[in-house]
């Protein structure tokens, strides 16, 4: 697959060389983002999330390292032409929300009728028509991030990168992106999302990347992540569940976890003991479970780091 | 570019209205009242264009500080615009917004003292003042707060201009802060004129600047992470 988004070996350091206070972001950092797919980037607050999001999007310079975007290194103006980005709390002018909207696409080049059909488009797309006409000043924060998502989303990018972007929605609000992200998935552009909710990527990603004090700690689809391949949930009937130190379900079948490799031997004794295995399947954990066992592990920072 | 300059014009509409406003009504009674001697239309056209000095100085001090702070700056920089054309952008809205002042102070001084002639050399050189005090604020502005940056900027538009007077000279037009402050504040004055060379030395000063402007500020980190 061709990566769309590649940071390489990347390093941030926040501090200057005379600064008491310096704060290790992130430390040799390396994650690539493949055409076509939604990448899910989860981590605890202070993980390191959004400064690689400014690093890619050129806001920021890495310590040491290097990233490309688009085949181009980080921070290329013309590459960002083909980006859409919505930052984490999105603060905009305050003027009308399809005068913002216009304001944005052109700064990325687009000219009338392309750039009118283009605001019309994106403000249908995003339920914003009745309002287009109100000062985004006024507008609550869920408003707001729709018309973040608008400028986002008005140059009809290849590669979204949307930090925390269903932060201020409601649950109505969030479906609607949620079903957005998967329509621009299937016309083929890849997305890069950062967001606490561990739901919503779960529900849309690909492959989701689990980022801790500054490093990669998992990355997988979504199906690999969820899935323990070390343990394995065995369905029987006809046994004790004493013995199997599993527990009854309603239908009267009994249920116990073994490790992978005791699996075989497991459903032995299960036939010796005159019981029958109905099922065999790998242990699915919640993503919260994962989330929460990997930047709970992680070292704690070096200090003067 | 254009479109960043419009948009800071609108964004400083309220400090530039009230400076208008205060412009128009000090000198629009003076012309109205007509009674009043030649003295008080050039005193009020001398610290009008002091005032209009110091505005333009602290609005380029704060156009970078303040679209970093309010974070609107990241959805426009994650646009396809360079740095150096963001910052231009900006220094061109705060020229524009000069170029406003300005104007108004030729109408009302024309409208004053009916002394067209010499009023436009002056509207002329404030612009060509005004644009040095903004660069030079912006480009200390690429580093340091917006306070800092005005006074670093004053101090060594100051020094600049204690030099240019000790040397003396071809200095007053090389070093030229001192020159056209000077013609600002003894404007109307027998014998005032244009200082044309002073005038091309600080339009090259302020080049210099903002080409300096531009290399810091498209190395520096625009947006610390809120985490």
């Amino acid at each position: 697959m061709t990566p769309v988004l590649e940071f390489d070996r990347i390093t941030k350091r926040y501090g200057g060389p005379f600064s008491s206070r310096k704060v290790m972001a992130l430390d040799d950092f390396s994650l690539t983002v493949n055409q076509g797919e939604i990448l899910g980037f989860l981590g605890p607050n202070g993980a390191g999330k959004t400064t690689a999001i400014h690093l890619a999007m050129g806001f920021m310079r890495p310590t040491a390292g290097a990233g490309h975007m688009l085949g181009k290194p980080f921070g290329d103006a013309p590459t960002r032409r083909r980006i859409g980005f919505l930052a984490e709390n999105v603060a905009l002018y305050h003027r009308k929300a399809a005068k913002v909207v216009r304001f944005y696409g052109a700064l990325n080049g687009l000219r009338d009728p392309q750039l009118a059909r283009a605001v019309r488009d994106v403000l249908d797309t995003l339920e914003l028509n009745e309002v287009r006409d109100r000062n985004v000043g006024k507008f609550s924060r869920g408003m707001m991030q729709r018309v973040g998502l608008a400028q986002a989303l008005v140059n009809d990018p290849e590669l979204l990168v949307l930090d925390e972007p269903t932060s201020a929605l409601d649950p109505l609000g969030r479906v609607a992106v949620r079903e957005l992200l998967l329509r621009a998935r299937a016309s083929g552009k890849t997305i890069f999302l950062s967001s606490h909710l561990l739901s919503e990527i779960e529900s849309v990603c690909d492959r989701i990347a689990i980022v801790s004090r500054g490093r990669v700690v998992r990355i997988g689809t979504t199906g690999e992540l969820l899935e323990r391949a070390d343990l394995s949930e065995i369905v029987a009937r006809g046994i004790e569940a004493a013995s199997f130190a599993g527990d009854v379900n309603e239908e009267g079948l009994v249920r116990f976890r073994v490790f992978a490799a005791q699996q075989r031997s497991a459903i032995e004794r299960v036939w010796t003991s005159g019981g029958e295995v109905v099922r065999v399947n790998p242990v699915r954990r919640t993503l919260e479970e994962i989330f929460l066992e990997l930047t709970s592990k992680s070292e704690p920072p070096k200090p003067g780091a | 570019m254009f479109l960043i300059a419009v948009n800071f014009v609108r964004e400083q509409r309220w400090p530039l209205i009230t400076l208008l406003l205060y412009v128009v009504v000090f000198g629009g009674g003076i012309a109205l009242t007509g009674g009043q001697s030649e003295d008080d239309t050039l005193f009020m056209l001398r610290s009008t264009s002091i005032y209009g000095l110091a505005f333009t100085g602290l609005l380029a001090a704060s156009a970078i500080n303040n679209e970093c702070r309010t974070r609107r700056i990241l959805a426009v920089l994650s646009k396809g615009l360079e740095r150096g054309k963001y910052l231009g952008g900006l220094l061109l809205g705060a020229m524009i917004a000069s170029a406003v002042y300005c104007a108004t102070i030729f109408a009302v001084g024309a409208l004053a003292t009916h002394k067209v002639g010499i009023l436009l050399p002056f509207a002329l050189m404030l612009m060509v003042l005004f644009l040095l005090a903004a660069t030079v604020a912006m480009a200390f502005s690429t580093v340091f707060h917006p306070l800092l940056a005005s006074a670093s900027a004053a101090f060594l538009l100051g020094a600049e201009g204690i030099a240019a007077r000790a040397l003396g000279g071809v200095w007053l037009d090389i070093l030229p802060a001192w020159t056209l402050v000077d013609r600002a504040v003894n404007f109307g004055a027998p014998g005032w004129h244009l200082p044309w060379a002073a005038c091309a030395w600080a339009i090259l000063q302020a080049a210099i600047f903002w080409a300096l402007a531009t290399a810091i500020f498209s190395r520096r980190d625009i947006a610390v992470a809120i985490e």
